[in-house]
């Protein structure tokens, strides 16, 4: 079967406007996803920017991210089995990030 | 272990131009990659731009994609485990993607 990543943009800043009890819904409602028969693997990743790093004339760079200009960060990722892409966004289209105003790119694992 | 993620951000492009010997020695520095001791999980994206959904006005709206418009898109990641961001960052000096001109964000995993 093959094997699509939903990686999971979205501001930081967002989340932070939730109540304590929003944003403990929040929560359960992502957990919850974690354990649909169709998802593989998922994982948050933390709300600072990390490091970029790249060659620019011979020599590894490394900085402070965000690695793009905009507001939205890689906040996290589910990989899940779907027939095709079709059956993956369908699949997605209930993911809670959505609602909170997040955007989800599909892309399908190689070789899978 | 705290992990990390090692997001790989390529033009899809620049392979193209590579000799098929020069693609087979690539392909194998990655593979290799994949089984370093620090290592946890790996994946390479298929080059297509896959799908982008969000949603706008209470609808949600799919398209294609890319997810940014620049030319580089995410080819694929790594999880790997690591002290601390400048141990993470050491540790992935010597991947090749930076030699052929990829970008690599590196991100905590949220909860390790």
């Amino acid at each position: 079967m093959p094997q699509f990543m939903l990686l999971l943009h979205s501001d930081p800043a967002g989340m932070k406007q939730l109540s304590p009890e929003e944003m403990q819904k929040a929560m359960e409602k992502f957990m919850a996803w974690r354990n649909k028969p169709f998802t593989r693997d998922g994982h948050r990743l933390t709300d600072d920017a990390g490091r970029v790093m790249r060659i620019r004339a011979g020599e590894t760079r490394t900085s402070d991210g965000p690695y793009s200009e905009t507001k939205e960060i890689l906040g996290g990722y589910y990989t899940i089995e779907a027939a095709d892409y079709e059956d993956a966004v369908r699949l997605a289209q209930g993911h809670p990030t959505l609602e909170y105003g997040g955007t989800i790119e599909v892309r399908q694992v190689w070789g899978l | 272990m705290p992990q990390f993620m090692l997001l790989l951000y390529d033009d899809p492009a620049g392979f193209q131009r590579l000799s098929p010997e020069e693609m087979q020695m690539a392909m194998e520095k990655y593979m290799a990659w994949t089984k370093k001791p620090f290592t946890k999980d790996a994946h390479r994206l298929g080059e297509d731009l896959g799908r982008v959904m969000r949603s706008a006005g209470g609808q949600i709206r799919t398209t294609d994609g890319p997810y940014s418009e620049t030319k580089e898109i995410l080819g694929g990641y790594y999880t790997i485990e690591a002290a601390n961001y400048d141990e993470a960052v050491k540790l992935a000096m010597d991947h090749p993607t930076l030699e052929h001109g990829g970008t690599i964000e590196v991100r905590h995993v949220w909860g390790t």
